[in-house]
């Protein structure tokens, strides 16, 4: 029973993450293989504790979790090159099914309660330190902003996979400064108390904004 | 494939391969990307302030009979042509500023993004002010602000005329999936304009291939080597994309913005570009074409090219007899070099590259003959046309409904942009009006298209 819940887990995180993947059907064939193989290519235990530790958060999240299983084979699939090395999957087995429990992906029981975000920043981040501490300091500064929200916003990420924290960092990142990464966070945090949708965590919003403009004008939810 | 009943074929319309409309199987046939064929920069910055820059295609203006192009340039906004190749700067100082602005209520603006509409006798200039407005002129030299309102959009804007469906075609750039995305709005008028819709972005499917892109483009010693790296910040969005009407299909030229390192400041990425073809029936959902191979790449370094990093594609290719001549900007650098490194102070200028009419995707045949079947349409005309490379043979045959053959061309040979069938059994002429499909056969050719006349 169990392991059919897993599993069930496991296809409606790979729905949620193939669909927002790609339109390219092509690709979403290629995708979901890379997946699968991953999993097949799991030892069964290593396969039921990746299963089991994706089945803890929403789909929406986990489909994070499919996205680093996909990123595995799917070139080399695309490229006709069925026939794929075992040690490919190393950093599947070092994130996920190597560290003890409550220490998959990098997190560290030391940094609780918020070992989630801890690990999201300390994941890897090139070389350039400048880098590497502007993005801590702007993590910081957006978060803060957030004010009387911040406590919410950490629960939320608290019940994230780290991948998943990491995607929201880089859309963050993505902006050319921390006046307009508060901006974002703020209109995120706003549009997530109001629909309850966690996706709009992983969105920039120009391009909502403008198409929601266009729904109000055709009577859309 | 598709609704064979929506398909048809008018006179005079080519039918491409670059999507499967209209095809109703294929057999031992492969699709190829061509890319158009580089001739080097035909606008370069000599004596000016070291960048020109275009997101226009060169305008043909029949009074003065010469082409025309508004640029993005501190100096040299402004060129005339006569031939498409040899380009002048006619105007310098106040002469060429009032050609390329227009007084707004917040002040003069300039622009950019010129679209000639030969329908319209009394203004048939049209620009996009991006953010603040529209403008049009009677000559393109003295230009008047439209009471039209603005659309607001970031910094990258593309505007192309649908000549057949008298549609101007405005795509814009907002954030989007993965950052920058393209919106788009069309206007029959130029006054009245469709709500911006997000029709183009990035997919993980990019981010996969960046990835592979950026790798090699580091081991690739030809190209200009890249200084900054950092795994950390690869991305790749759409930093722009070109869109215009082509027979009876829309094509877009995104340019993929490949990120590799943060600018010192954080504020940007240095990085670089590879454009890409893509498809539209409707203009609103858009394919890929041929696995996003790259439809126009770097130059390699030393070649005395200006393509050697960004390479931003124009809103529409010129149509000169049986070639398709885009005009794109090439700029030498978008990255950080080590104390020492000599910049060229030319960094960026209007390239060219050639395609063959139609040629943008061909469906090849080898040895083993290859097949194409259409999908039923109603036949009209009186000739039936073909745009192919056929060191081989190619021929056709023509189907009824039951794919029994009603007419059967003799086999066309060589490299002909306007080969026309003449027939063994039967005849095109014959069959007006009735409900046929094509079979096509080939044997080491390429068809680009095919139509009726």
């Amino acid at each position: 029973m169990k392991e059919m819940e897993s599993d069930t887990n496991y296809l409606a995180a790979r729905r949620e993450y193939l669909e927002r993947a790609t339109a390219d059907w092509e690709w979403r064939e290629v995708l979901q293989r890379s997946a699968d193989r991953v999993l097949a290519n799991l030892e069964p235990a290593e396969r039921a504790r990746l299963l089991a530790y994706l089945g803890k958060f929403s789909a929406c999240s986990a489909a994070f979790i499919i996205k680093e299983l996909v990123e595995v084979h799917a070139l080399a699939f695309y490229a006709g090159k069925e026939e794929v090395a075992a040690d490919d999957i190393t950093r599947i087995r070092d994130s996920y099914t190597k560290p003890p429990p409550g220490e998959e992906e990098g997190k560290r029981p030391s940094d609780a309660p918020t070992e989630v975000i801890a690990a999201a920043l300390i994941r890897p981040r090139g070389d350039d330190p400048v880098h590497r501490a502007r993005v801590q300091n702007s993590f910081e500064a957006t978060m803060k902003s957030l004010a009387a929200a911040r406590p919410q916003v950490e629960a939320l990420f608290a019940a994230w996979p780290v991948c998943a924290v990491a995607f929201t960092i880089r859309v963050w990142m993505w902006l050319s400064d921390d006046r307009k990464r508060e901006q974002l966070a703020g209109a995120q945090f706003r549009q997530w108390r109001a629909t309850g949708d966690e996706r709009v965590w992983w969105r920039y919003f120009d391009v909502e904004d403008a198409n929601s403009a266009q729904e109000r004008a055709e009577g859309a939810d | 494939m598709n609704d064979k009943t929506a398909f048809a074929v008018p006179v005079g319309e080519r039918q491409l391969f670059i999507d499967d409309w209209g095809i109703a199987s294929t057999t031992c046939l492969e699709r190829t990307l061509h890319r158009p064929v580089k001739k080097g920069a035909v606008i370069r910055p000599t004596g000016l302030n070291g960048a020109l820059q275009t997101r226009n295609a060169p305008i043909w203006d029949p009074e003065t009979e010469t082409y025309r192009i508004w640029l993005i340039a501190d100096g040299g906004k402004y060129w005339e042509s006569s031939d498409g190749l040899n380009w002048v700067r006619p105007y310098a100082g106040e002469e060429e500023t009032k050609r390329c602005q227009v007084r707004t209520p917040e002040g003069e603006r300039g622009f950019y993004l010129v679209v000639r509409d030969p329908d319209d006798a009394e203004l048939p200039f049209k620009a996009v002010l991006p953010s603040t407005g529209f403008a049009a002129s009677r000559d393109g030299a003295q230009w008047q602000l439209l009471e039209v309102p603005a659309i607001r959009t970031s910094d990258e804007q593309n505007i192309s005329l649908d000549l057949r469906r008298h549609q101007f075609i405005y795509t814009f750039k907002l954030r989007g999936p993965y950052g920058r995305s393209v919106l788009l709005s069309t206007s029959p008028d130029f006054a009245a304009w469709s709500d911006p819709r997000l029709v183009f972005h990035a997919d993980d499917v990019d981010q996969l291939l960046g990835v592979k892109h950026i790798r090699d483009r580091l081991e690739d010693t030809s190209l200009l080597p890249r200084h900054t790296n950092d795994p950390a910040v690869y991305n790749v969005d759409v930093y722009n994309m070109g869109v215009f009407a082509y027979e009876g299909l829309y094509l877009g030229t995104p340019a993929m913005f490949h990120a590799m390192a943060p600018t010192p400041d954080g504020s940007n990425r240095f990085g670089f570009h590879l454009v890409q073809l893509a498809s539209s029936r409707d203009l609103m959902s858009w394919q890929r074409v041929c696995r996003r191979e790259t439809f126009i790449g770097p130059s390699p370094v030393n070649s005395g090219a200006y393509d050697l990093t960004q390479i931003i594609g124009p809103s529409a290719p010129l149509m000169q007899d049986d070639e398709l001549w885009f005009y794109y900007t090439g700029l030498k650098y978008r990255d950080e070099f080590p104390a020492g490194f000599r910049k060229d102070a030319d960094g960026a200028a209007i390239c060219m590259a050639v395609l063959r009419r139609d040629g943008f995707v061909s469906l090849d045949a080898g040895e083993e003959e290859g097949m194409l079947i259409t999908s039923a349409f109603e036949a009209a005309g009186t000739t039936l046309c073909a745009n192919f490379d056929a060191p081989g043979s190619l021929g056709v045959e023509v189907l009824d409904e039951e794919e029994a053959v009603l007419a059967l061309s003799h086999p066309l040979k060589g490299d002909q942009m306007h080969g026309a069938f003449d027939w063994k059994a039967g005849s095109w002429a014959s069959l007006v009006g009735r409900s046929v499909s094509l079979r096509f056969r080939a044997r080491h050719a390429q068809l680009y298209s095919y139509w009726v006349e």
